[in-house]
């Protein structure tokens, strides 16, 4: 029984790489460090080894010159879903070069409410060791912000050692905390503004408003001991040798983030004025943030790009307009949405196999083959390891396949 | 064997000046004709101007900076698109362009090397992976240090300049560095201690550390194991008015130590005169002049728009309030570094940015030694590198530049001594500033000359009357031997390096590492460190190892 260290969890953007990871017979267990993402995600199957067409079983080599037919014959391909490493990212722009086709990531929506932000006004942001090493207060915003990153709170807020935040860090929550940022918090008492929607928007306009001018506006009437829970947050804000907000876009009402987020970026431009305070946001799961990193240096754009006018540009991807669809989901057993239209799936789970056009098993990326992927703070990017011997390919081999059999001008 | 015939050949490290003479090219080297195999094939060059490649010595091409200025950029990419066609990709922008049309563009104006400046440990394998997306060009990085937390601590507990020694030399091969960095000394790091200055004897709050010290520390580190490219210094007090004493008593700290200080021009203002802004270029310059340890890049400034991009956050915050448009980024970095992006217009009738603008000129025309300054606009920071065959034409041609100074601020123009400057930049020089002199500074022994054996990177100019049409068009350019530029459009992909150097180091160093990392750092060490394989996994690219002296 082999066993492996240093292995990079690929199922969530925190990337904790601190995993062992035990191989039987090419069935993986953690036996360190494991989450229930963790656990899930390694503990998955080996992928399907036949390739079909139209649910028919088919090799390898029809499935592909069937997924090259149909990207050409397509006049507005949609490559979606682009859930894979940075090699898989890479081969997706350059078939949707070559096709025209547009690339739309699984989480697009979510990341959109930041780059919206940082589009408008920039921001000031902390990657994760700074967090952890530095942060004396930490204000989350949203609810259950943390709740699809396990390991945040035993990670970065309650590290048994830091360089410089020692044990006693300050906590508050505008909005629901979630259940392992409650039980996560022993010691730490934290201040709790629960609020849902709009809520959390007027409250930190509340507290942004208070620490500019030092007194509630009048907004109505804001029940007392709202008033001096605000007062309670305000205070931590003002004593903070080094304060982090963070939030998550999932973990805020979608009719509410784009403000939630720009509202908490001008906070911290305020705040920094004087003192030190950064933001961080948790997202890009799924090879979100890989997709945001790498399509900003191909392309110059970070979020959906169109190929469709012959060259790449950035006003967004309806997918209702398109023509085939190509979904890459290489993390997560998800199916592709339905768009009524002839669709590829590279994917190591058969999730849709039997309906879609054509069906490439392709592996997991950090268990059946290497590669790089991008943290949430996209600064970050670390190794996969190759971890058993499944002979499933990478989407990108796969997709350097296809583009081998699609004969035209571009790339 | 290809026969470069008749050319006029400028090859400053073989001390060639314009001597018309044939070249020959064998398996991607220059090769002696009286042993190398049969000609194949005859260029005929009479009548045209060689020089070999451009080497771009310092230019922000690859890694999270940039990357977060192309996120930013968005308007400049929507407005300059890029197709694809047999040979290209696709891509977009004109200030920091997408990674394959960077490559492209600094191939199209006879470049072949290219190095990215400031590559963050924590953030080195994003700056290969881009460097790898960047075709063309062989690449390479320096790697940031000073500002971290693992150094400093060294260097507060006073601990064996050995242990300083290892760590450098190990930071070079685990990120897989050309060499190192050092921006604003400490103060990235102060600034996440809320310092808001620091001057060269001021001491970061936290650890006691002057910038001196951090220099000190560094400069002796990088003697000691041997790495050809000194100490790449971007000084304290980066953009402030009066800053020249900081830059003087910087250049006094090396004490005779190689040194190579960066973006000269941003570090070289007064305080004099009713705006309190005033040039102290000849100041600088002559301090240049007087100490053969140092060498300078100058960060030419040129007006327009461009987007400025710094691991000195403690210096981009406080010049936020110039952001144009009004949005910019300040990060905190894995108690690393960090980075600040601030979009920025440079306007010629604005009396402090033509100001700048003088001053980057007269720091070229005042300092004597060519080998001892490069040409750079720091790009983007000072302009997009686009803008080199301008400003090779302000250098090489009084008359322009005159006509040129006469359309700016007016006050800024009497304020500078350009026009009484009579100097004018020779190809032989141009050559020196663009080629020769950065290699020779790097190490790269095979490249930035002629001589039998160096790498054929070569570039044919046709000549022109306007110098800048002539270096902005080469009709030849050629990659380890190959031609892959024609008539200053691409023609052929050639295949790419990275160059890297291998300080040695005492591995027990990692003992120490490995306890910091898990302790602190939130990636382990094993997978902190890029190996040779992965690095020439990225593109199928080869790594080019310099030799570090012994």
């Amino acid at each position: 029984m082999a066993s492996v260290d240093n292995v990079t969890c690929p199922f969530c953007s925190l990337l904790c790489d601190d995993l062992t990871l035990r191989a039987q017979k090419n069935q993986l267990s953690v036996s360190a460090n494991a989450c229930r993402l963790a656990r899930q995600g390694f503990s998955a199957p080996q992928p399907a080894s036949k390739a079909s067409i139209k649910g028919v079983p088919a090799t390898t080599g029809q499935a592909v010159r069937a997924a090259a037919a149909l990207m050409q014959k397509s006049r507005k391909p949609l490559i979606g879903g682009l859930g894979t490493d940075v090699n898989g990212i890479r081969a997706a722009l350059q078939l949707a070069e070559k096709t025209d086709a547009a690339l739309l990531h699984s989480q697009e929506s979510q990341s959109l409410h930041n780059l919206k932000a940082l589009q408008a006004r920039g921001g000031i942001t902390a990657t994760l060791a700074e967090v952890k090493n530095r942060a004396d207060v930490i204000i989350f915003i949203g609810n259950n912000v943390c709740g699809n990153y396990p390991r945040f709170i035993e990670r970065f807020i309650n590290a048994p050692h830091t360089l410089f935040a020692g044990q006693h860090r300050k906590l508050a929550y505008m909005g629901r905390p979630g259940r392992t940022e409650l039980n996560g918090c022993d010691g730490h008492e934290p201040v709790v503004i629960s609020g849902q929607g709009d809520e959390i928007a007027e409250n930190l306009a509340l507290l942004r408003a208070l620490l500019s001018d030092g007194q509630l506006l009048d907004f109505g009437n804001i029940p007392a001991a709202k008033a001096r829970k605000l007062e309670k947050v305000a205070d931590l804000v003002r004593d903070a040798k080094y304060g982090v907000l963070v939030w998550n876009p999932a973990a805020l009402p979608e009719d509410q983030a784009d403000m939630v987020i720009g509202s908490a970026q001008d906070l911290l431009r305020d705040l920094n004025a004087k003192q030190r305070f950064a933001g961080l946001s948790l997202g890009g799961s799924n090879g979100g943030a890989s997709w945001q990193c790498v399509a900003t240096w191909q392309t110059g754009f970070p979020a959906a790009v169109d190929f469709n006018g012959g060259y790449p540009s950035g006003g967004g991807v309806h997918p209702a307009d398109v023509d085939s669809l190509l979904w890459i989901s290489g993390f997560t057993e998800a199916a592709p949405p339905a768009l009524e239209v002839p669709t590829v799936i590279l994917s190591p789970y058969r999730a849709g196999a039997s309906d879609a056009d054509v069906y490439i098993p392709t592996g997991v990326p950090g268990i059946d083959h290497a590669g790089t992927l991008f943290r949430t703070d996209g600064v970050i990017s670390l190794p996969l390891k190759k971890l058993r011997e499944s002979g499933a390919p990478a989407a990108a081999a796969v997709i350097g396949q296809v583009l081998s059999h699609i004969t035209g001008a571009a790339g | 064997m290809i026969k470069l015939k008749g050319g006029k050949v400028y090859d400053p490290s073989n001390g060639i000046d314009g001597r018309v003479m044939d070249l020959y090219i064998e398996d991607g080297r220059l090769a002696d004709p009286a042993t190398a195999g049969r000609i194949d094939r005859v260029l005929d060059l009479a009548g045209r101007i060689i020089m070999p490649g451009g080497i771009d010595i310092h230019t922000h091409i690859g890694g999270g900076k940039v990357n977060i200025a192309r996120m930013l950029l968005a308007e400049d990419h929507a407005s300059n698109p890029v197709a694809p066609d047999m040979l290209m990709r696709s891509g977009s922008g004109s200030i920091a362009p997408s990674s394959f049309v960077t490559g492209y563009r600094y191939a199209e104006m006879g470049y072949t090397s290219c190095f990215e400046p400031a590559m963050m440990p924590v953030n080195a394998r994003q700056s290969h992976l881009e460097m790898a997306d960047t075709p063309m060009l062989d690449t390479g990085a320096y790697v940031l240090l000073g500002s971290d937390d693992f150094l400093l601590r060294l260097l507060q507990r006073n601990k064996d300049p050995q242990l300083v020694n290892d760590y450098v030399a190990w930071t070079i091969q685990a990120t897989r560095a050309m060499g190192v960095k050092v921006v604003n000394p400490g103060g990235i790091n102060a600034f996440k201690f809320n310092q808001r200055k620091l001057d060269l004897d001021e001491s970061n709050r936290h650890y006691g550390l002057t910038p001196r010290a951090i220099l000190s520390a560094l400069l002796d580190a990088l003697d000691a194991i041997g790495v050809p490219h000194p100490l790449h210094v971007h000084a304290c007090n980066l953009g402030v008015p009066g800053n020249y004493r900081t830059t003087l008593n910087t250049i006094a700290s090396a004490e005779g130590r190689p040194v190579h200080l960066t973006h000269v021009q941003f570090h070289s203002y007064g305080q004099e005169g009713d705006r309190k802004f005033s040039s102290a270029a000849a100041q600088v310059a002559e301090a240049v002049n007087l100490n053969p340890n140092l060498s300078i890049d100058v960060g030419q400034v040129m007006f327009g728009q461009t987007v400025t991009a710094s691991a000195d956050t403690m210096m981009q915050h406080r010049g936020h309030v110039h952001a144009h448009p009004n949005k910019w980024v300040c990060m905190d970095i894995e108690c690393d570094a960090g980075c600040g992006v601030v979009p920025f217009r440079y306007r010629d009738k604005n009396f402090v940015n033509a100001l700048q603008w003088c001053i980057g000129l007269e720091i070229f025309l005042l300092v004597n030694d060519p080998w001892r300054v490069f040409m750079t606009t720091d790009h983007p920071n000072g302009a997009p590198f686009t803008f080199y065959p301008h400003l090779i034409r302000l250098l090489m041609d009084r008359s322009f530049r005159n006509d040129m100074l006469g359309t700016i601020n007016r006050d800024a123009a009497g304020a500078s001594v350009l026009s009484s400057i009579d100097r004018e930049y020779s190809l032989y020089e141009i050559a020196i500033i663009t080629r020769a002199a950065p290699a020779r500074s790097l190490g790269l022994r095979d490249l930035g000359h002629l001589g039998i054996g160096a790498i054929a990177d070569i570039t044919v100019y046709r000549p022109d009357d306007n110098l800048e049409a002539m270096f902005g068009k080469p009709e030849y350019v050629f990659k380890h031997g190959e031609p892959c530029v024609r008539d200053g459009k691409v023609c052929a992909i050639p295949a790419t390096s990275t160059h890297v150097v291998e300080p040695e180091y005492d591995p027990g160093i990692e003992k120490s590492l490995k306890h910091y990392f898990d302790r602190y750092m939130t990636m382990s060490l094993e997978n902190f460190k890029i190996s040779r394989d992965e690095l020439e996994g990225y593109n199928q690219h080869s790594l080019l190892v310099h030799d570090c002296r012994l």
